[in-house]
């Protein structure tokens, strides 16, 4: 962390999905805008949280610091490097240091592997790319260990995912994340599938592992409580663009843009007191589909403070406080 | 795969469970083949599917008639197991030759000549024999019973040889086997039988050679006019090697003398067997005119027993079924197994990848599927000619297209499950996704359409050879069997019976062995292990 150069920089990405038309010949005649224009960084064994209705481009955001899908435009940097401008052999060599936790435990583990070749996949791939040197013993020593690692007993390498809980299952996909000792873990929603009991073993887990290999995570939730207990600091995400980047303490106690004092107004709150005296932010309408172009605030359509100015101009992410930024008109117009 | 046998030997001292049980290492293959082995029905069926192997496979050295040593008379006989040829002809000559004595001597009254309208000629024969028998008082013609006499007399004395080893001993001393003699020497050796000079027998040789040539060109060619054919002999003799013609001359002067050496031990033994006493099958050593030494064996010619029957040429069924096995499952397997692989490869990978690689695939299976499948096989089958290498080739391309589009379908299904995207993250490579993780998860549906192809590949051939387009005799496969016994199929019915049945009971197993390798390659299925 001290370090000044951030593990992980996302500058103005935009990742545009074409809609396509024709039968014979493919024309592109729109584009869904999953994310649109957002930047953010994260440090050496930092959590940051997103959170974001269901379709807001959480996953996207994920997929896209992955290198699943090619951003349509912006970069990211990974340890200083541009990950969007690499060569497929380098980009091999530094995803090493970038892996992924899915959300659905049943569906991301292929139900024709046991959990020996599941964890071990990555390792062989490495080694079968010439980027990671291991004998088959020491792959097999290595799942064990990281079999041991998540808390599953090596007895059970040989079974397949369908004889597994969906914590358990989980646990697999969090040891094959780790077998190339990642330095960042993407999680997407990794707990939303989950019991709420197992989701707080869970959540456990991932910050002792945190604790013990430094690694940094960014986690994607719904639950806002979830974020808080697991986050240094949370960014809020709005239909592909990002509005609010806070530590998660300030967040939690001073939410600034509109849209995210509506998020923390609809979350429960565990004491019958408060939550029965608290105000309820209603949002009017439904989120707008992500498909146009738009040349004011994102937010205007629901927001309950807008403003004529919002209408026609984007605001853009502004630093508040240290450790705050918030992307509102509402804390200082252009030129004011 | 054997690495991590390998690694498995090395750490099963270690491995144990809390319950002292020893872990083994396992994967997916070989857990497929313990819940398979847990599949009764499926046992039985690899069972089956393996005799039908080792049959076809062992053909050549089973104690069964091959089609090359068929003899003319046992023409359609039943199927019997402990009835000999001989008797089996004795007692259809019987039957025949009573069955119209009685007609002869009987008038039936209109209600009987009524039921007769409605038989086939076999019932009306059995019909006769019956009456015949009942009345007590027919008997055969004097002319009647000669013929049947003689034809008894003929079951018990006619041989069969089989000249094995034919050596000849030139003036020089030297004794060679004939197939190694050339042409010269084999024609040389012949004169010697005939009386005739080699250089006669040499011309006459060359004649029949390009008769029999000429002949060949006529059935592969069968719309010509004579001189094109004329023409034509020229110009293919003129291309052909002299090897290849020597082949030609010596195969008919080794007839030949092979010929002489039968009519010599049919004379030789004639009087050996008239005497009795004899037991077959007898085996002696010959000496013909100095010049030549064989072995002979010789065996009742009506002794065979066949237990399948006979067709309309006297070929054993069972030789018949066995030969056309080899064929039938031959097809089967290599157009299954082709068209399975190039349908999955291109079809994975057009799922998979998609975009233009997709549509260019399909685009190209789109085309071909509209076109008629049968007249492709036809047109290929014209092109490249009738045999059975250019059949299988011809089923094979064709019969990919339906794999290609169930494999697609299945992979675009699957592609974008999470378990992809995590293999996608990890880097894992195109060949590595579809192939380790795609293709394996539609197994399922690979594995049960293969199955299903198998019988579809026999059948298919079937057709193609009722339409004369698949084999052609004297090779046989099942569905040409079954082809050619509709025919006769009242009179004959084991001619269609047991090669159906054959037929029928391997397209069982396949499907039940196709059931049992679904569940066995899910390890989600109900057979745990
Ligand atoms: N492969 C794709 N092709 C086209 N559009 C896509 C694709 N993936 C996502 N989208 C669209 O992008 C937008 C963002 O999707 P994304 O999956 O990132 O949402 P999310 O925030 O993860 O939602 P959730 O919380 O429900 O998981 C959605 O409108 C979605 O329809
Ligand atoms: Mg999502």
């Amino acid at each position: 962390m001290s370090n000044k150069q951030p593990l992980l920089e996302v500058k103005d990405v935009k990742l545009h999905f074409p809609i396509e038309d024709g039968v014979l010949f493919k024309r592109q005649v729109g584009a869904i805008r999953a994310i649109d224009g957002i930047s953010f960084t994260v440090r050496e064994g930092e959590t940051l949280g997103i959170v974001g209705e269901s379709g807001c481009g959480k996953s996207t955001t994920a997929r896209a610091i992955a290198q699943l899908h090619p951003v349509t435009e912006g970069n990211i940097y990974f340890e200083g490097k541009d990950l969007t401008k690499m060569s497929t052999k380098e980009l091999l060599a530094t995803r090493k240091n970038i892996q992924m936790v899915f959300q659905d435990p049943y569906a991301s583990l292929n139900p024709r592997m046991t959990v020996r070749t599941i964890i071990s996949e990555p390792l062989n791939i490495y080694v079968k790319r010439r980027l990671l040197e291991m004998s088959q013993t020491e792959i097999e020593n290595r799942v064990e260990e990281l079999m041991e690692i998540v808390g599953l007993s090596r007895f059970y390498k040989n079974r397949y995912p369908h004889e597994f809980s969906g914590g358990q299952r989980q646990r697999i996909g969090i040891a094959r994340a780790l077998a190339l000792n990642p330095k960042i873990i993407l999680a997407d929603e990794p707990v939303s599938a989950l019991d709420v009991s197992i989701q707080s073993q869970i959540l456990n887990l991932l910050k002792d592992l945190q604790k013990e290999f430094g690694l940094a995570y960014v986690f994607i939730a719904h639950d806002l409580a979830v974020i808080e207990y697991i986050s240094n600091r949370v960014a809020v995400m709005y239909l592909g663009k990002l509005v609010e980047i806070a530590d998660s303490v300030l967040l939690y106690k001073n939410p600034m843009h509109p849209y995210t004092q509506a998020l923390m107004s609809a979350a429960p709150i565990p004491d019958p007191q408060i939550e029965k005296n608290r105000k309820r932010i209603i949002l009017k309408g439904d989120v707008p589909s992500p498909d146009k172009e738009r040349i004011g605030c994102y937010f205007y359509d629901r927001c309950p403070k807008k403003m004529e100015y919002c209408k026609t101009h984007i605001p853009p992410m502004k630093d508040l406080v240290k450790g705050h930024q918030v992307a509102c008109w509402l804390y200082g117009k252009k030129g004011e | 795969m054997t690495d991590t046998t390998k690694i498995e030997k090395e750490n099963e001292q270690g491995l144990t469970n809390e319950f002292q049980q020893e872990i083994k290492g396992n994967s997916l293959t070989k857990d497929a083949w313990k819940r398979l082995k847990k599949n009764r029905m499926a046992v039985i069926s690899i069972m089956v599917i393996a005799l039908y192997a080792i049959l076809s496979l062992a053909a050549p050295i089973l104690p069964i008639h091959t089609h090359t040593k068929i003899i003319l008379e046992h023409q359609n006989l039943r199927p019997s197991l402990t009835k000999t040829a001989g008797e089996l002809l004795l007692e259809k000559k019987d039957l025949e030759l009573f069955a119209f004595a009685t007609k002869q001597a009987v008038t039936t009254t209109p209600e009987q000549k009524a039921a007769l309208k409605k038989m086939q000629p076999n019932q009306q024969f059995d019909f006769y024999y019956d009456l015949g028998k009942e009345m007590g008082t027919v008997s055969l013609s004097a002319s009647d019973q000669r013929i049947f006499d003689n034809l008894k007399e003929k079951v018990e004395i006619e041989l069969l040889f089989d000249i094995k080893t034919l050596y000849y001993i030139d003036a020089a001393g030297d004794s060679k086997a004939l197939n190694k003699l050339d042409v010269p020497k084999t024609a040389e050796a012949l004169s010697l039988l005939t009386g005739t000079s080699a250089e006669d027998i040499l011309n006459r040789t060359h004649k029949e050679a390009n008769e029999q040539i000429r002949k060949e060109l006529q059935i592969e060619n069968e719309n010509i006019t004579a001189e094109e054919l004329d023409l034509l002999l020229t110009t293919h003799l003129n291309a052909m090697r002299e090897s290849v013609y020597n082949r030609y001359l010596k195969e008919n002067l080794d007839g030949k003398i092979v010929n002489f050496a039968i009519d010599f031990a049919q004379q030789e033994l004639d009087e050996v067997v008239k005497a009795g006493d004899v037991e077959f099958p007898l085996k002696t050593t010959l000496h013909m005119a100095d010049y030549f030494t064989f072995k002979v064996e010789a065996s009742k010619k009506h002794e065979r027993i066949y237990i399948f029957g006979t067709d309309y040429v006297g070929r054993d069924m069972l030789a018949r079924i066995i030969y056309g096995g080899q064929i039938s499952i031959a097809i089967g397997f290599i157009g299954t197994i082709t068209s399975v692989l190039i349908g999955t490869i291109l079809g994975a990978l057009a799922g998979y990848i998609g975009g233009k690689t997709d549509y260019l695939i399909m685009r190209v299976v789109d085309v071909l599927y509209g076109l008629p499948y049968m007249l492709m096989v036809i047109i290929l089958m014209a092109v490249f000619g009738r045999n059975i290498l250019n059949l299988f080739f011809a089923l094979a391309i064709i019969s990919w297209l339906t794999v290609a589009r169930v494999v697609r379908g299945q992979i675009i299904s699957l592609k974008n499950s999470e378990f992809v995207e995590a293999a996608q993250s990890m880097g894992a490579s195109t060949w590595r996704i579809v192939f380790k993780h795609l293709v394996p998860n539609s197994l399922g549906v690979i594995i049960v359409f293969s199955t299903l192809r198998v019988p579809a590949f026999i059948m298919l051939e079937s057709f193609l050879s009722f339409l004369g387009l698949g084999v052609s005799a004297p090779y046989a496969s099942w569905g040409s069997l079954i082809g050619d016994a509709v025919e006769g199929m009242n009179l004959f019915p084991w001619r269609l019976l047991f090669p159906a049945m054959a037929m029928s009971l391997f397209l069982f197993a396949m499907n039940f062995l196709g059931d049992g390798l679904r569940d066995a390659f899910d390890p989600q299925s109900k057979n745990q292990l």
